[in-house]
């Protein structure tokens, strides 16, 4: 599904990512962990297509497609989701609204009709139920006013709703409480599927306790320096960022 | 350097005041009150002629192009197909009373049957009215406000528009101008609305020529006490129009003013002065405004907020979105008086900018001498949010559309003060209609 | 202690300006006028090249020409000045040679009062002084040890002579002469005032700081300074100012040019006690003051912060226009008014460059029947790409006879360009005086304390020694201002 050979890029000037190698299939879930400053974001912003970060080398595929020379919507119909870090607040720009846009442009790339006002909010209803996510959307602007729980589980209902073949979850648990992280790891799970992909970027183990992931990959200074299954994830926790490093250190010197 | 423009057009207007009053005491003779009033606003125009950009409120807003050329004085017997024109411009699903005027004039015959309680005066019946010699030139005060003065001097005419019971659907005012010539066209309104009425007028500007026009319109507005009314001003003039707008309105005890001001690409020149006047305690006057600017077009708003009595409420926001070589001007002052304490002032004004030949000159201004007030006022100038906008395109919105939806959003603002379902519609129609988002993508770092 | 507003207004009405007293030492005057031969006299005095008196000449010119028709669109009515009425030259008979020793003992008694310490070995860690009285310089501290590091820090009178390459370089070229009415009068009349280079990458090891006195009866002041920050340089500078009780006005038309190229940052505070008037409004000193900077080269930094409580008219923009590429500016204010003061002061900023950022932090006060307005531009120009403005302009009422004034100017040609501009006028909470005369402060303290939480972001701008001062400064302003 998604193929990335030695991807490089950098925010004004400066390197951040200095040759990335992955390949994700249908059905599987990546873990990618790694200390802050590590790139992280940096590849899921890429993966999206954030024009902030400049790509300076290697390749993204993605179904066989060229990813990096498609801008950024092109890349979410074909079927690319990413749950931001920080959802943005669109004063004025109805929640409601907006998504029913977004699977019209959506579905219209697939060569599907758009849905009937009935049916769209049939679908909304039973997302919503699917995500535990029971906020009225009605008459709320995108976002806005949300607690930092409630953005991150608005960005589940996205995906839900959006149907991709792959989503990035970019830090996805980052402020939540232990009931929001796991309506949110429940959202995920159920949504999970042998057609679709995730990616799961987090700097805790904690949210892999609730979605256990096929293969966990460590970033460290822009390169995938380490990847296994779910118990490197574990040993992290285990041992900290500091082994990694300790154990790099070691085998250069 | 001087103050004042002193111009071709200016010399030509001098010229013509005397045979203009000449032949106006032999068809619509003014009663002397009033003629006074406007003598006196000839002799101000005379001293003080056009302002240039050397007078504060003209800082930005240069008249020297705009009235480059003679806008002749009308001879006012004008003609036009007001049966089609109608249709084209009445608002869709909008349940209104129609008042028609060409050239400010009332066509009765094109104008549906006024509500019970609401009396539209024109000709003699309003310059004799009791009304006139107490509101006339009074409320709007010609003195130190040169198109003010302008019209005084020149309007052959006025409307008096006496509501004394609430009406239960709009007032729709058509404003239709024609003219065979470049011409000047003033005109002018005196409004009185009676204790605790509750009103609604729409005003909306239509040529039916491609002619040069000048229009100079001035509304003299009274609210008693316990008036609610509510004025949609929505300004779709094409080229060629050159549109000068001043409202004074008073305000008594507990009586609530709605302006909402929209203004769109098309005519060249638009200054709109509005003004409220917060005459009697615990009244409340709201403004708010939406200019989408294109073209060479050049949109000024002027406003004043100016509370004179203890426990008034105000808030004001205007919006601008500025296209091509467009230049939006906002100007919002806030006075508080001494005495009036208790007073929450409220102000904000944003713009965008889409093009980069596109300029945009904000002076939001606190003017306050009591104390025990809340007054606060916030500008913005920015473009669109980059950051939102690429959200959107992540969930595969197209750039258009995204950019679309978040000037929209911008706009959202003051499109929701629009109580009336069929009149926010219109409005967000020349909204799309008028924006050209393919032309504003980005500038590159 | 004051129990209600009539006393408390009262108290705070006869509240003495402290530093009302006259300097007896022997002064040479030149008679009132100005015309050409004034100007001549002025630079024969002073024995200035040639180039420079022709500056001066042009400088009168344009003051003819534009005293024609004197500024209407400030917030006040501009009183008439009769310009031939003033002395334009005043110094103290002993001029100050080659050390402090020299300097006449009332002289340095004046500053001591003032709490100047002149004698170096008395001298605040780290502050080096130049002292001007009645448009002299009579003293600068520190000379030897800022030369070690290649600083030059001396009056404006020993620059033309000593360094007139980089006078003539720099002077006019931020203010020039045709500027304004005051500015090219200025230009015409400067007797004195500070220069101050510091060269290419130097961190000027000490905080400068020039006190100004205005002495001599029926005199102007007429200062001109000018700082220039060479390539990566960094100074920072401080002006004090004071002046006699005396019952006419008194005129302070001074010119302040900063110059900072590439990545060097100026760093200038005011803290401007002049003297007020009295509580009927009469007397006081015009402070009509001409002060802007430029940040000529890409990172250059302008930072200007003014503690405004003196002057019967308080009348200035300090400004920034920001040429290089990612230059800085900024703005903090605190403008105290009371009786019958008038202040109508902010700034400019004026964006060229890509990436440039500015930043305006105005806090007014306004007391008894005083009038205080902030007037603030802030222009993009089409070629300032990513230039980004914030402005906070805060306004505090004291008592019901006052007024407070915003007149923000935003000017934006650049659609990449985000300005946003915030104000606020109110009055001190009575729920806030409640909840601290709960906590056993009575009201006048709570004030002190609520006006100083207001002035705090602007005061923490000043270095240490000074903040204290102008906390001190703004409580004596304070005292007895409770409505």
């Amino acid at each position: 599904m998604l193929q990335i050979k030695n991807l490089q890029a950098s925010v004004n000037g400066e390197p951040i990512l200095k040759g990335v190698d992955l390949e994700v299939k249908a059905g599987e879930i990546h873990a990618i962990m790694g200390p802050n400053g590590s790139g992280k974001s940096t590849l899921a912003s890429v993966l999206a297509g954030n024009e902030l970060y400049e790509v300076t080398g290697g390749e993204a595929w993605f179904e066989g497609k060229n990813l990096l020379e498609m801008p950024p919507e092109i890349r979410a119909r074909e079927g690319l989701f990413m749950a931001f870090q920080y959802p943005v607040e669109i004063p004025g720009v109805s929640n409601i609204n907006f998504l029913k846009t977004a699977l019209a442009e959506i579905r219209a790339h697939r060569g599907l009709p758009p849905l009937s006002a009935k049916e769209f909010m049939q679908r909304l209803k039973e997302k919503q139920e699917l995500v535990e996510f029971n906020a009225s959307l009605v008459n709320r602007s995108l976002n806005e006013g949300f607690s930092g729980g409630e953005k991150k589980r608005n960005e589940i209902l996205q995906l839900a709703m959006l149907e991709p073949k792959l989503a990035i979850l970019d830090e996805t648990d980052s402020g939540l409480d232990i009931d929001a992280l796991r309506i949110v790891a429940n959202g995920v799970n159920k949504l999970r599927a042998k057609d679709n992909a995730f990616i799961i970027i987090t700097h805790y183990q904690r949210l892999l306790q609730y979605i256990i992931p096929d293969y966990v990959h460590v970033l460290y200074d822009g390169r995938i320096i380490k990847s296994g299954t779910k118990e490197l994830a574990y040993e992290l926790e285990e041992k900290g960022y500091d082994w990694i490093k300790e154990s790099l250190q070691a085998s250069f010197s | 350097m001087s103050k004042s423009i002193f111009n071709s057009f200016y010399q030509y207007l001098i010229e013509q005041y005397e045979a203009f009053q000449a032949n106006l005491q032999g068809t619509l003779p003014w009663p002397d009150a009033l003629l006074k009033h406007k003598q006196q606003a000839f002799e101000l125009f005379k001293k003080q002629g056009f302002p240039s950009t050397k007078q504060e409120d003209w800082k930005y807003t240069n008249l020297a192009g705009p009235l480059q050329q003679i806008f002749h004085l009308s001879a006012g017997n004008e003609t036009a197909d007001l049966q089609t024109a109608l249709k084209a411009a009445s608002i869709k699903d909008v349940q209104a009373c129609r008042i028609v005027l060409l050239n400010g004039r009332l066509q009765r015959a094109y104008s549906d049957p006024l509500p019970e309680g609401v009396h539209f005066l024109e000709g003699a019946e309003a310059l004799h009215h009791y009304y006139a010699e107490e509101y006339f030139a009074s409320l709007a005060d010609p003195t130190g406000i040169p198109l003010v003065a302008l019209n005084t001097a020149f309007v052959p005419a006025f409307n008096l528009l006496h509501i004394q019971k609430t009406t239960d659907r709009p007032l729709h005012i058509m404003h239709f101008y024609a003219s065979h010539q470049a011409s000047f066209l003033p005109e002018r309104l005196l409004l009185v609305t009676e204790e605790q009425v509750q009103t609604q007028i729409i005003d909306t500007f239509h040529q039916l020529t491609t002619e040069p026009i000048l229009i100079n319109y001035v509304v003299e507005q009274y609210l008693k006490e316990q008036v609610a009314m509510d004025i949609f001003l929505i300004n779709a003039l094409q080229p060629n129009a050159t549109f000068f707008h001043h409202s004074e309105t008073y305000l008594h005890s507990q009586s609530t003013y709605h302006h909402l001001n929209f203004s769109f690409p098309g005519a060249d020149f638009i200054r709109n002065n509005i003004n409220a006047r917060l005459q009697g305690s615990a009244s409340e006057a709201n403004l708010w405004g939406l200019y989408v600017g294109g073209g060479h077009q050049l949109v000024d708003n002027h406003t004043i907020v100016d509370h004179q009595q203890p426990g008034c409420n105000s808030n004001e926001w205007y919006k601008g979105i500025l296209q091509d070589k467009s230049t939006g001007v906002f100007n919002g002052k806030i006075f508080v008086e001494k005495g009036a304490q208790k007073t929450n002032a409220f102000q904000k004004n944003n713009a965008i900018l889409l093009s980069r030949e596109a300029t945009v000159h904000a002076k939001p201004q606190l003017e306050i001498f009591a104390d025990d007030v809340k007054c606060s006022h916030g500008s913005t100038v920015g473009q669109m949010n980059e950051e939102a906008l690429f959200y959107l395109r992540t969930r595969g919105l197209s750039e258009l559309t995204a950019r679309q939806l978040l000037i929209e959003a911008f706009a959202f603002d003051i499109l929701s003060k629009i109580p009336h379902k069929a009149v926010a519609h219109h409005v967000m129609e020349l909204l799309r209609q008028h924006l050209h988002l393919e032309s504003s993508i980005p500038i590159d770092a | 202690m004051p129990t209600t507003d009539q006393d408390i207004l009262q108290k705070y009405s006869d509240q003495e300006y402290e530093f009302g007293f006259e300097t007896r030492v022997e002064m040479e005057i030149l008679p009132p006028g100005l015309n050409e031969e004034t100007i001549r006299f002025i630079s024969a005095k002073k024995e200035e090249p040639e180039w420079l008196l022709q500056w001066r000449l042009k400088g009168l010119e344009h003051f003819r020409r534009l005293s024609q028709e004197m500024p209407e669109w400030q917030n006040f009515k501009l009183p008439y000045i009769d310009f031939q009425a003033i002395s334009y030259y005043a110094a103290p008979k002993k001029r100050k040679l080659n050390s402090l020793d020299e300097v006449d003992p009332e002289i340095l008694a004046t500053f001591e009062k003032l709490g100047i310490p002149l004698e170096e070995q008395k001298v605040l860690a780290g502050v080096a002084v130049d002292a001007v009285m009645d448009s002299v310089s009579v003293a600068t501290t520190f000379q030897e040890k800022l030369k070690e590091k290649g600083v030059i820090f001396c009056s404006m009178g020993e620059a033309v002579k000593h360094y007139p390459d980089l006078v003539k370089k720099y002077l006019g070229t931020v203010v020039p002469y045709s500027d304004n009415v005051f500015a090219a009068l200025n230009a015409a009349v400067f007797s004195d005032g500070s220069f101050c280079y510091v060269p290419k990458g130097v961190r000027c090891p000490m905080e400068l700081s020039t006190y100004f006195r205005i002495n001599a009866a029926n005199t102007g002041q007429f200062e001109r300074t000018l700082i220039i920050a060479d390539e990566g340089a960094y100074v920072s500078y401080l002006e004090g100012c004071t002046a006699p009780k005396r019952d006419e006005n008194q005129l302070h038309a001074a010119v302040v040019e900063l110059i900072a190229l590439d990545h060097a940052e100026i760093k200038y505070s005011t803290v401007q006690n002049w003297f007020p008037g009295d509580k009927n409004g009469n007397g006081g000193v015009f402070n009509f003051v001409t002060k802007r900077g430029i940040c000529k080269g890409p990172y250059a930094k302008i930072s200007w912060t003014q503690v405004e409580t003196g002057s019967a008219i308080t009348w200035k923009y300090p400004s920034v226009i920001l040429q290089g590429d990612h230059s800085v500016g900024e703005f903090y204010s605190v403008a105290m008014t009371r009786n019958r003061q008038i202040a109508d002061t902010g700034t400019k900023m004026i964006h060229l460059g890509k990436h440039t950022r500015s930043r305006i932090i105005s806090k007014g006060i306004s007391a008894g029947y005083s009038q205080n307005s902030y007037r603030g531009q802030v222009r993009v120009g089409p070629r300032a790409d990513f230039a980004r403005n914030f402005t906070q302009c805060d306004s505090l009422l004291l008592g019901d006879k006052c007024g407070a004034h915003t007149f923000p100017y935003i000017d934006c040609q650049n659609p990449t360009a985000i300005l946003e501009h915030e104000a606020t006028t109110s009055k001190i909470a009575e729920d806030q005086i409640f909840y601290l005369n709960q906590r056993g402060l009575d009201t006048e303290k709570a004030v002190a304390l609520i006006v100083n939480g207001y002035a705090r972001e602007v005061l923490n701008n000043l270095p240490m020694e000074f903040a204290v001062e102008a906390q001190k400064l703004l409580a004596i302003s304070l005292d007895g201002s409770v409505g």
